[in-house]
């Protein structure tokens, strides 16, 4: 690595004939092409779980049209095509590509429950209650887990690394679920510190949305209590990988002889050791985000909590297919995008990765 | 008439050291023991005297340069007789320095160019940015004028100056990292220049370069410097004083002449007569045979004795005392119990 | 490393293993005293588990009278929404959760380690082919892909899950592999055997993959602890109908029959969770002290 780095000094190399070679090669137009591809088999997927497997769900709907309305075939497969937005008529390759049609066009289908509702005007209200409450609790606990990581690195060995690295193994091998169930029966039910039933839902009746006082309040104090799980089963792994990072960066050469240059302590613990330790966190960030809202399913379920996550459970518990499929596919756009973000921001942060093609 | 400058005695009193170490020892603690790296070094560094200390990797040499900038680790336990720096401002006690003032001293007074230049800089920062917050740590805000200063260096380096500055550490190859360092080293205008294996690990014409810029330094800039290097070509070259450094000791002290002409020890006459007759880099320093002791369990007596062709009986036994060759104000000392007896081959 | 191999004659290999696989270990994870203390942890709950059910037949005698208590001699950890024994539901509740995690783990090892290390060796289009398909399957979030499949499939037994959680959690793991392969790849002793031509298959089998079995090892017990997540996960939400008694199933039941709000069920409730919690901890702690044994560099040396 280090004499490949050495030998040759890089920049520039700008022959056309490999024009359309390195446009393949640039970082960021390879990541938005997996991206893409991610999102198409996602669709996919959702679309082939409810469509082929053996119960299918479709038939299972118009079975239950027929018994319980007394329809007749026709007009129960009639009512299930424009709830799935899915022409039952036509073979399944041409049902895909309908379905296909249909996504780009931004129509995911009609909930099967709440009266037709779309699940797009679902996701429109469910979905910004769990970016905030991940958002928030993402933000808190990396910032605390890099911070905390980064004492326990410079303090290692006392008593005080030693409790917070204990505290932090601990936590991270803790289930969220689990997390969240004892932060329910403690905080809530056993020493009855918090309103757990005034906290359920995303806001209090009567509270509209923004810029005022109440509304931020109610928001984050129906948000409290997931915010917690997810901070609380995140910073321990957060700790462990900052401590760990900021170690070897502090056995750099390149810190060394910032000492040696006489710069001042809080230049070197920020810009030379912490800027530096913190990088390899990023990697890690796009996989936390995906975990985080994954995870958001059970945790907001626990805590009655009307995010995206919530409605998923609700879905799948009421056999409410198209909300589940337009969901989970929501789900997974979020996450797709956020590793984006994550990665474009690793992009801007480490020089070394921004010339196209010096991949190492 | 420098040469003749600077092979006067370090006791001259008429001259003012920037730099008076006497009995300068550090040791590691490790688990199996503490590491006695550097053992009662003593030396004065006269104001544009350039110090080579030479010896096998594994002699302390590093820890030297290390201990010089009160840069050692915290495993490192640091003991020093007396360790004073004279400047302009008057005198800095670094044995005894607050944290502020070696801060403030460092690269201001002495910069340290390390062996590993090539991981020497922050990767996420650009060149400029590290002439700039070392600039701003010692009190220089004029942005303009540190930019000013910094090409000029980077021309002295013979680097192309503007690219250079606006490049990032991962776009510069290793020679030219190693210059950008002598270059940020010299931003300051220090006094002295400490230079831990300037060349090594460079290739053959790069280490040309880094010689002949270190050549003119010397001639152009009212400068000191120490080079710590196994190469004593480089030593040969640019010195004007040499110490061998043996497991953590000066075992010879003395000017280029003396030493690499009428060596009195018989590690340095082993060294050098492991140089090849070209000034090319040299690997192994095969003419002496083992390998340099375990600090942290010495031999007894003179630790060389184990290598030594010339050792007797006495030697495992008997410390050696440090003595002056030949008139008392020569500045050459050797520290052997048998260096009246021994005639070593001279060099030519 | 203590698994490194340098001499080739069988016997020596033979002696080198047995050391590397049953005297080291013993001796470094007594040196690591969480490593210890979680080693103990595990294997205590291993004992319970599958041995325990035999000694405590499981209590099906409802007692009305005995609804939610607290630990007494009769019940040394209570009693449960309808009076039955909370010890013995233990004791016969960590066996299920037990082999699917482990049969998952297995699957998520066997699928991750060949083509982790594959990727790494071979490098180029297959390295590409591998990554790429392991970065999108990473991607898609676990939890609402198996709640999606657990909605349309039943699980209806053991196999079928651990079958589902092993196939859609290894490209993590798949990762690690690979990069550990990968900087096995550039260490002297291969680049030496490339040097004499001394073909793939021994490279592969007998260069790399010793030098892997300690990483695959942790990585086997780290893909078991997101089984146990991703699986108690489903079971809690009531997902999985597994039928009899697990500790998911009991944190299910104190959640549908809603126990978490009942002050006195907190007895109840705290048994499964502390046996998971447990079973999570130690196997974690115990990965870390198998890294020392693996990794000599990662050895505390203060």
């Amino acid at each position: 690595m280090a004499q490949a780095a050495t030998q040759q000094p890089q920049m520039g190399g700008s022959s056309p004939r490999n024009r359309a070679a390195r446009w393949a090669k640039n970082p960021i137009v390879r990541r938005l092409g997996k991206a893409v591809l991610t999102i198409f088999i996602a669709v996919t997927l959702s679309f082939f779980l409810i469509r082929l497997m053996p119960s299918n769900p479709i038939q299972v709907y118009i079975t239950q049209l027929i018994s319980t309305f007394g329809l007749s075939y026709q007009e129960a497969s009639n009512m299930a095509s424009s709830l799935f937005s899915i022409d039952l008529d036509r073979p399944v390759v041409l049902q895909y590509v309908d379905y296909l049609a249909n996504l780009a066009k931004g129509q995911l289908g009609k909930s099967l429950i709440s009266n037709g509702t779309p699940v797009t005007a679902m996701i429109g209200e469910f979905l910004p209650w769990t970016l905030f409450s991940v958002g928030t609790a993402l933000f808190i606990s990396f910032t605390l887990g890099t911070l905390l990581g980064m004492t326990m690195a410079y303090k290692r060995g006392t008593p005080l690394d030693h409790a917070l690295t204990t505290f932090a193994s601990i936590m991270s091998s803790i289930p969220n679920y689990i997390v969240a169930i004892l932060v329910l029966i403690f905080l809530g039910v056993q020493w009855k510190l918090v309103p757990v039933t005034a906290m359920r839902g995303s806001l209090s009746p009567g509270v509209v949305p923004g810029f005022t006082w109440e509304f931020f309040s109610d928001a984050f104090f129906h948000a409290f209590m997931p915010i917690l799980t997810y901070v609380l089963t995140t910073v321990g792994n957060w700790m462990l990988m900052m401590k760990n990072s900021t170690l070897s960066a502090l056995g750099e050469d390149y810190v060394t002889v910032a000492r040696a240059r006489g710069l001042r302590d809080r230049t070197i613990t920020l810009s030379y050791v912490g800027r530096n330790a913190i990088l390899p966190l990023f990697t890690n960030l796009a996989i936390s985000i995906g975990f985080i809202i994954g995870g958001a399913a059970l945790i907001e379920t626990i805590f009655v909590y009307k995010g995206i996550g919530w409605i998923l459970l609700t879905s799948i518990n009421q056999r409410d297919y198209p909300v589940m499929q337009g969901v989970f596919l929501c789900i997974t756009v979020s996450v797709v995008l956020s590793n984006l973000l994550a990665e474009i921001l690793y992009s801007r942060l480490d020089p070394r990765i921004r010339v196209p093609g010096s991949d190492n | 008439m420098r040469e003749s400058a600077a092979v006067t005695p370090a006791t001259k009193p008429d001259i003012r050291p920037l730099l008076r170490v006497e009995n300068l020892n550090v040791q590691y603690r490790t688990r199996r023991g503490p590491v006695k790296s550097v053992r009662d070094v003593s030396f004065e560094l006269l104001p544009r005297e350039n110090l080579a200390v030479i010896g096998e990797s594994g002699s302390g040499k590093s820890t030297l340069g290390l201990a010089l900038t009160r840069l050692l680790p915290r495993s490192a336990q640091f003991t020093a007789g007396k360790m004073e720096y004279w400047g302009d401002t008057g005198r800095l006690n670094l044995a005894e320095a607050s944290k502020e003032a070696l801060r403030r001293w460092r690269w201001q007074e002495v910069a340290i160019v390390f062996q590993a230049a090539l991981s020497a800089f922050n990767p996420v920062l650009t060149i400029s940015d590290q002439f700039m917050d070392t600039a701003k740590a010692h009190g220089h805000r004029d942005q303009a004028k540190i930019r000013q200063r910094a090409l000029e260096l980077l021309e002295l380096v013979q680097l192309d100056p503007k690219r250079v500055l606006d490049a990032y550490p991962h776009e510069l190859s290793g020679g030219m990292r190693q210059r950008v360092l002598i270059a940020l080293a010299l931003i300051l205008n220090p006094k002295i220049l400490i230079l831990d294996e300037p060349t090594t690990a460079l290739d053959i014409l790069t280490q040309r370069i880094i010689i002949d810029l270190l050549r003119k330094l010397k001639e152009d800039l009212d400068l000191s410097m120490i080079f710590i290097s196994h190469d004593l070509s480089l030593a040969a070259e640019l010195a004007d004083r040499v110490a061998t450094m043996y497991a953590g000791e000066f075992v010879e002290f003395g000017s280029v002449e003396e030493t690499f002409y009428q060596p009195k020890h018989p590690y340095t006459a082993g060294l050098i007569h492991g140089v090849p007759r070209v000034n090319a880099e040299l690997e192994n320093l095969t003419s002496i045979p083992g390998s340099p002791p375990d600090l942290i369990d010495l031999p007894t007596g003179c630790k060389f004795h184990e290598r030594c062709p010339h050792a007797r009986k006495m030697c495992r036994t008997q410390v050696p005392v440090k003595e002056t060759v030949g008139h008392p104000g020569s500045g050459h000392i050797v520290s052997c119990l048998r260096w009246r007896e021994i005639k070593h081959a001279a060099n030519h | 490393m203590s698994v490194q191999l340098q001499k080739s004659q069988p016997l020596e290999l033979t002696k080198q293993y047995l050391t590397a696989i049953f005297v080291n270990p013993i001796r470094y994870i007594a040196r690591n005293r969480a490593g210890f203390v979680g080693c103990c942890v595990l294997t205590f709950l291993l004992l319970l588990s599958f041995i325990g059910p035999y000694l405590v037949p499981l209590d099906t005698q409802a007692r009305i009278d005995k609804i939610y208590s607290p630990p007494s001699w009769d019940h040394p950890l209570g009693t449960d929404s309808e009076g039955k024994d909370v010890l013995s539901q233990i004791v016969n509740g960590g066996r299920d959760v037990l082999i699917v995690a482990f049969l998952s783990g297995l699957i998520t090892t066997l699928i991750a380690a060949p083509l982790g290390a594959i990727s790494a060796f071979f490098g180029g289009k297959v390295d590409a082919l591998i990554t790429t398909v392991a970065d999108i399957v990473l991607t898609i979030p676990q939890i609402p892909l198996l709640l999606v499949i657990a909605a349309v499939i039943r699980f209806n037994n053991v196999y079928m899950l651990a079958f589902i959680l092993g196939i859609t959690s290894w490209p993590g793991l798949l990762r690690a592999v690979r990069s550990q392969v990968l900087s096995i790849k550039e260490k002297d002793y291969v680049e030496a055997a490339r040097l004499l031509d001394l073909g793939t298959g021994h490279i592969i089998f007998r260069e790399i993959l010793p030098n892997m079995m300690g990483y695959v090892a942790i990585a086997f017990i780290l893909a078991t602890t997101a089984a146990v997540y991703a699986q108690v996960g489903l079971i809690l939400f009531g997902l999985v109908p597994l039928s009899g008694h697990n500790w998911g199933v009991m944190i299910n039941l104190a959640w549908v029959r809603g126990a978490i709000f009942f002050k006195d069920s907190i007895w109840y409730i705290m048994a499964p969770v502390t046996a998971i919690v447990l079973f999570q901890w130690s196997m974690v702690t115990f990965t870390r002290s198998l890294e020392e044994i693996f990794n000599p560099s990662l050895r505390s040396g203060d």
